[in-house]
């Protein structure tokens, strides 16, 4: 079986799992309280409950130390089906059970045969399927525009960022191996392995581990996409609840996935299975049940009650915030934002009587359920997470931001470098790579560079330097030019806002406002260093969202502009069908001039042969019978089937002419990674990054340092040359033991078997023991 | 009352019922061809097997010959079947070590050179080495041929020591040790609790050789050992153990290792395996181990004899009737017949029935009418095939005995051709072979025996590799050993101390011999099940062969000189696995064994090559 092949089925396997637990079964039990919704309002409530119960769940159980397979399906089966029962139970479920003891009871005294009795079953079974596939033939049938326009923003994201996957088998971001860490440490319930961190992210990916039995890795592999289409979709829903014409939302969506004048720090990450991009599905979510509330509101005429249907859809809002925070506090603060910015532009509503005290009191509870767990941890003796501990000195300014920064920034003839992948996770290197090697930004002035307070500039070259910072890490430009079309659409966004006021559309013209304050914030949130402001997240994360955003004014606008413009035709069909049109037709034309983005190949930090090679250990040997000498990777990958065995102590083992010392790793087998060509994990590329394993390297002495630098820049080379003519020189000797295991232009996997009661000695003169 | 038309139709159902159930016995007591030896029946050429066993035995001993104790000359070395030579260098003549190798090399078609030195043979060229050379340790002088050994190992040549030279040599020699890979002689001489055989050196599972539960009273192996440290490039098929578990295993003492250096291999042998003929089997496993596939002839054999067996007379009726309430007749064929079959039909084995119809002829019981009938009968049913047993308590010469039996026989089974013949005394045989003029192969219980022999051009002789009664640690690795070296056990049975006890009783008898027979050879079921008269002709063929084999990429090519309808060889892989063969049935031994059963002269034999589930 191909390994494309074998990922698509993972893939169809983790998508059906994942909104199966997280959508379906949540409808199943709430379906009666959203069933007057539209489809968009439905999906975005369920999915939020789902996401929130299973987090929950998780981080309940693992912080009492019985979290188990066992444990998670009664957690998440029990409460369903008492839920179900609940809410219910007049519906369907009491004449279910009468019905079904009737017929329990038939065929106990013999007067129903089991022929019958199973045709009722497949019968019952048959007209639910028909009842389900009619519904959802109706529904597309009334709702064939959004059918046609979903599928399509499906399809354009699942070409965009999904064929990645099927390409690249490593993972696309260094730090994905430090959660796949924590992960593991979750199966010996071991929450917060490494200090207190948001473990939102990381619950979920458990979840779905330990029930099913899918390996992390494999989800880690495919989650991007999962997560991606997720991000997507809650900008579609949000910015469908928000517009007035059915098109807009679409189009604006397309732009976002299609156009080519995004900066590669704007979306590169949503290449990574990350917990910031995690949370930042339930970013927009929060503002999507504040504006349901508030519309709940308008319809309860100040009504009270705990079962309003606005109270539901601020329970909602307090989920998401809870979530966001739960999976990354970066998502919360771009949150916090937001809400500061939709705050300002319905001030008139929010601080009306019933509607600030409530969503403030939401709100916080929310932020209080997702501390809670790591309070809770805290309380118990654990201390922060390193990186925890980082962002919180860079937002009280002990830390500065360009110590982030200047890991990817690097000067090179009067360019600053960005290596393609951007800063990932303050955990780690933070580099994530992409596949067409570097871009380049434009050019920053020394003065800017050194520029420590926008007081020293003038108000012109602040501004001007806002622009070229906007264009260069959210946009392609190298000038300013992207920045000012996006200024100016601010500008615009207030001057339609504002009309729309005038013309008391009121919710229209405060969502403009509102979306327009909020990238008047980013603006300055990315200018935060020179303007000399605590400095919230660096420019590099700050782009993810101000991109993300821009979209929303752009929804926004291209709804007014559309409302305006197709009250001149007459025909719903023509006002849904002629925008759309309109738009394809321009990306048709766009996509001739080369401004449509093609999907990228982001390059990972594993092989494609190593993975290969991990799927088929996996698959071809008992549980911890096995041994993987690598540098380093696919330690996390295989913790928990097998034992691993660093390249850095093999080589370490053989230095001296001698090696005199006995070296054994005691398994079975034992493969051994070796790159031919090998990566380059340096933020620096040096001078020869891409060149071969060669015997000059190997020649060269063992670079000796502390943990994984070893493994980095030009340092790998040398290690895998070594390792290289390490295993030739095995090979040589044990002719019948080791053998090719699996080879391309770029991997070579070398497998010995060996009897484990007496294993070979690895540590010999192969000639480079230097 | 039952009607005339239910009673006829209830008489025909009993009549078809009882019909039914006879008809099988009728069938099998009229059909019963018991008085002729179905195993005697052959289409072989045994008198062309044997010549062509001559012929190869005279080509390898004339090649032997002419270059045994002579000056090593690189002439002598460019031309003939280089790859498939033998030296063995001992200084002092052939000693017992030797004898072992020379057997070998008959049963592996190789000529075995012998040398007191190996002075010249480092000047041939490696593509001319000897396929292997054997070293006896003990009989080398160190001083002289250490250092042309590394060079020879360092061009490539494989050396076996079949016997390790002294400890102290080990200790004072640098270059032994390098040749070796001896990191350290911990100990010139140790105790240590046991042996562990790891698997994939013999044919069968691995074994830990120390005492345990269910293992009393079966060590005998010598304990009191040299204490090797192997290290770096060697891979250990039988190690020490001491009961200090603290001990890492890789400092454990090495046994039986292997050691690469530069181009080649050595192998080492600690211990006296190769002083006994059973031990020929450490040099098949390490030639096994050498390359990454390895094939020779084997004979394919497992046989079960019961020698001596009584029951015809009711000789020593008295003491057997106070042991077993039962006399001999009804003893052998109530209680022994039948548990023997009974632990025949477990272990799949055929038995070979050495009859004697008397044990004592001098007195006046003679053996009962039909009681050769019977058991002819049973054996006839699929169990085995009938010979005689030359054992006696009286004082006749065996011509006598032989032709008493001979008219009990005649009179008995006229038609039944005898062709294998118990000899407890095999000085006797020629006056065995005057009488029995169709025999065709003999049993005798002789230490330190070649297996497998010819005893004249048409007489072979099969040694009896094992008792069965006892299973001990030594005997075991013999088992082993022969196994891997020749598929051929020979295991007999002495009956004689049923119908004469002296110690156990046959229940003890039973007990141990099945307990044994069904659990230590039981890794060997793939190989053949046999009557000696099938034995003996696969011998025959199993000497008068020669074979050629050669590796081209994943195609594996075997041509068999000398065929005659079958043959059989080990096959054993390394480090592949094998995806299609030609010309031969092949069986899986395990770790990398095979058996294969050669249908035609050529066989082919392709190996898979390796692809991953997921690419």
């Amino acid at each position: 079986m191909s390994m494309q092949l074998l990922t698509f089925l993972q893939l169809i396997l983790l998508i059906a799992l994942y909104l199966g637990v997280v959508v379906l079964i949540p409808a199943s039990v709430f379906h009666g309280k959203f069933e007057n919704h539209p489809f968009y309002v439905r999906y975005t409530a369920y999915f939020c409950i789902g996401n929130f119960y299973v987090m929950n769940l998780v981080y309940v159980l693992q912080l009492f130390h019985i979290s188990s397979r066992a444990t998670l399906i009664i957690g998440v089966v029990v409460p369903a089906a008492l839920g179900v029962a609940v809410f219910h139970w007049q519906d369907w479920v009491k004449a279910s059970l009468v019905q079904a003891g009737e017929t329990t009871h038939n065929v106990i005294v013999n007067t129903m045969g089991f022929r019958l009795f199973f045709a009722r079953i497949f019968q019952n079974l048959w007209q639910a399927i028909v009842s389900i596939l009619k519904a959802i033939g109706e529904n597309m049938v009334t709702k064939w525009f959004d059918w046609i326009g979903t599928l399509v923003i499906i399809g354009i994201v699942a070409w965009q960022y999904g064929s990645n996957i099927f390409m690249t088998y490593g993972y696309t971001a260094s730090d994905m191996l430090v959660h796949n860490a924590w992960i593991n440490a979750m199966c010996n319930n071991d929450i917060f392995t490494n200090g207190v961190y948001p473990f939102g992210f990381h619950c979920i990916i458990y979840f779905f581990h330990e029930v099913f039995g899918i390996k992390t890795y494999v989800i880690l592999r495919l989650f991007p996409f999962l997560e991606t289409m997720l991000i997507h979709f809650e900008l579609l829903f949000f910015l469908r609840l928000i517009s007035k014409t059915e098109s807009a939302a679409y189009i604006a969506t397309g732009c976002y996935v299609l156009l080519n004048i995004w900066g590669k720090s704007a979306y590169m990450r949503y290449y990574s299975a990350l917990p910031q991009e995690f949370g930042m599905i339930f970013i927009l979510p929060c503002l999507f049940f504040l504006i349901l509330f508030f519309r709940a509101r308008d319809d309860e005429n100040g009504e009270k009650g705990f079962k309003n249907e606005s109270t539901t859809m601020l329970k909602l809002f307090g989920m998401n915030v809870c979530m966001t925070f739960a999976a990354h506090f970066y998502d919360t603060i771009a949150l916090g934002i937001f809400c500061v910015a939709f705050a300002i532009a319905f001030c008139r509503v929010i601080f009306k009587k019933g509607y600030f005290g409530r969503i403030m009191v939401t709100g916080i509870l929310g932020l209080v359920v997702a501390i809670l767990p790591m309070w809770f941890a805290f309380l118990c003796g654990t201390q922060l997470e390193g990186s925890l501990r980082w962002g919180l000195g860079v937002m009280n300014g002990t830390v500065q931001e360009e110590d982030a920064d200047k890991a990817n920034l690097r000067l090179n003839q009067g360019k600053i470098e960005v290596p393609v992948i951007p800063a990932m996770d303050e955990s780690t290197e933070q580099i994530l790579r992409a596949g067409t090697a570097t871009a380049s930004l434009p050019a920053m002035d020394a003065q800017t560079q050194t520029a420590t307070a926008t007081y020293a500039l003038g108000l012109g070259n602040f501004f001007g330097n806002m622009m070229k910072n906007v264009s260069g890490y959210v946009f392609i430009s190298e000038q300013s030019s992207f920045g000012v079309i996006v200024f100016v659409m601010i500008f615009i966004g207030f001057i339609l806002g504002a009309l729309a006021l005038l013309k008391r559309e009121k919710e229209q013209g405060r969502m403009l406002l509102a979306a327009s304050i909020n990238l008047l914030f980013f603006y300055f949130l990315i200018m935060s260093r020179e303007m000399g402001i605590p400095v919230l997240m660096d420019k590099n994360r700050t782009s993810v969202y101000l991109g993300y955003f821009s979209i929303i004014l752009l929804g926004l606008v291209i709804d007014y502009g559309l409302n305006v413009g197709m009250a001149l035709f007459e025909g719903d069909t023509l006002k849904k069908v002629f925008p759309a049109l309109f738009a394809v037709i321009c990306f048709i034309f766009l996509g001739l001039f080369g401004w449509v983005r093609m999907p990228q190949r982001v390059e990972a930090f594993q092989k494609n042969g190593a993975i290969i090679c991990v799927t088929n250990i996996l698959r071809e040997n008992e549980p911890n019978t096995f041994n993987i000498i690598s540098a380093n990777d696919e330690l996390r990958m295989t913790e928990e089937y097998g034992y691993h065995y660093e390249v850095k102590d093999l080589l370490i083992e053989n230095l001296g002419l001698n090696a005199n010392n006995y070296l054994s790793v005691p398994s079975s087998r034992v493969y051994v990674f070796i790159e031919k060509i090998p990566g380059d994990y340096d933020d620096k590329p040096y001078e020869g990054s891409g060149s071969p394993i060669s015997e000059t390297n190997a020649m060269k002495p063992l670079p000796i340092s502390m943990g994984i630098n070893i493994y980095k820049g030009y340092y790998r080379n040398v290690v895998m040359s070594k390792l290289y003519y390490w295993a030739k020189a095995f090979q040589e000797t044990y002719e019948n033991e080791m053998s090719v295991y699996y080879e391309d232009d770029e991997f070579i996997c070398y497998e010995i078997r060996q009897n484990v009661d007496r294993p070979y000695d690895l540590s010999f003169n192969y000639g480079y023991n230097n | 009352m039952v009607s005339r038309r239910n009673f006829f139709t209830m008489l025909i159902l009993l009549m078809i019922m009882i019909f039914m159930f006879m008809f099988s016995s009728v069938l099998k007591q009229v059909l019963n061809e018991y008085g002729t030896n179905s195993y005697a029946q052959t289409d072989a050429d045994e008198g062309r097997l044997r010549g062509d066993y001559d012929a190869l035995s005279a080509k390898l001993s004339d090649e032997a010959k002419a270059l045994s104790g002579k000056a090593i000359l690189p002439d002598d070395y460019d031309e003939g079947d280089a790859d498939k030579r033998v030296i063995f260098l001992c200084r002092g003549g052939e000693n017992e070590v030797g004898k072992v190798v020379n057997a070998w090399c008959g049963y592996m078609k190789r000529p075995m050179i012998t040398y007191n030195t190996l002075d010249g043979l480092e000047y041939i060229s490696s593509s001319a080495l000897p396929e292997v050379i054997i070293v006896d340790g003990e009989n080398v002088n160190w001083n002289k041929e250490a250092d042309r050994l590394l060079h020879l190992t360092q061009n490539g040549a494989c050396v076996i020591f079949a016997r390790m030279p002294q400890p102290k040599e080990i200790k004072n020699s640098a270059v032994l040790r390098e040749l070796m890979g001896i990191k350290d002689v911990y100990s010139e001489k140790i105790a240590i609790d046991g042996i562990r055989l790891f698997p994939g050196f013999f044919i069968g599972t691995e074994e830990e050789y120390a005492d345990g539960p269910g293992k009393e009273g079966r060590q005998d192996l010598k304990l009191t050992l040299p204490w090797y440290v192997t290290g770096e490039a060697s891979k250990v098929y039988m190690m020490g153990i001491v009961n200090d578990r603290s001990r890492k295993s890789q400092f454990l003492p090495s046994i039986v290792w292997r050691h690469a250096y530069g181009d080649g291999k050595c192998f080492c042998i600690t211990g006296d395996y190769l002083t006994e003929m059973s031990g020929m089997g450490f040099l098949t496993a390490c030639l096994g181990e050498k390359d990454s596939y390895d094939i020779y002839p084997v004979i394919n054999a497992q046989n079960l004899v019961l020698a001596n067996y009584g029951g015809f007379s009711d000789e020593n009726g008295d003491a057997l009737e106070a042991i077993y309430d039962q006399r001999q007749i009804p003893l052998f064929r109530d209680v022994v017949g039948p548990s023997v079959i009974s632990m025949t039909e477990r272990s799949k084995d055929k038995i070979s029935l050495m009859v004697t119809p008397q044990m004592d002829y001098e007195d006046d019981i003679e053996p009962e009418d039909n009681m050769l009938v019977f058991y002819l009968r049973l054996l006839n049913e699929g169990y085995g095939e009938a010979g005689l047993s030359t054992k006696q308590v009286s004082n006749l010469s065996l011509a006598q005995k032989l032709g008493k039996d001979r008219v009990y026989w005649e009179r008995e089974a006229a038609d039944y051709v005898l062709r294998s013949l118990y000899l407890d005394d095999a000085t006797h045989y020629e006056d065995a072979k005057a009488l029995l003029p169709d025999l065709r192969t003999i049993v005798i219980e002789e230490k330190n025996a070649k297996p497998v022999t010819y005893v004249d051009d048409e007489v072979t002789c099969q040694v009896a590799t094992s008792d069965c009664l006892t299973h001990t640690f030594s005997q075991d690795i013999a088992l082993k050993s022969l196994e891997t070296a020749l598929g051929y056990s020979n295991v007999v049975f002495d009956m004689f101390e049923v119908s004469h006890p002296s110690g156990d009783d046959y229940a003890d008898f039973s007990r141990k011999t099945s307990s044994n027979l069904l659990s230590f050879w039981k890794p060997y079921a793939g190989f053949a099940k046999t009557t000696l008269s099938e034995s003996d002709l696969r011998i025959r063929r199993f000497m008068a062969l020669d074979y050629h084999d050669a590796r081209k990429g994943s195609e594996i090519t075997l041509h068999v000189d000398n065929f005659d309808k079958e043959a059989f060889f080990i096959l054993k892989l390394n480090r592949d696995e094998i995806d299609e063969v030609e010309g031969a049935t092949i069986t899986d031994l395990g770790d990398g064994f095979f058996l294969l059963g050669a249908t035609q002269e050529d066989v082919k034999i392709t190996v898979k090559v390796r692809t991953l589930y997921y690419y």
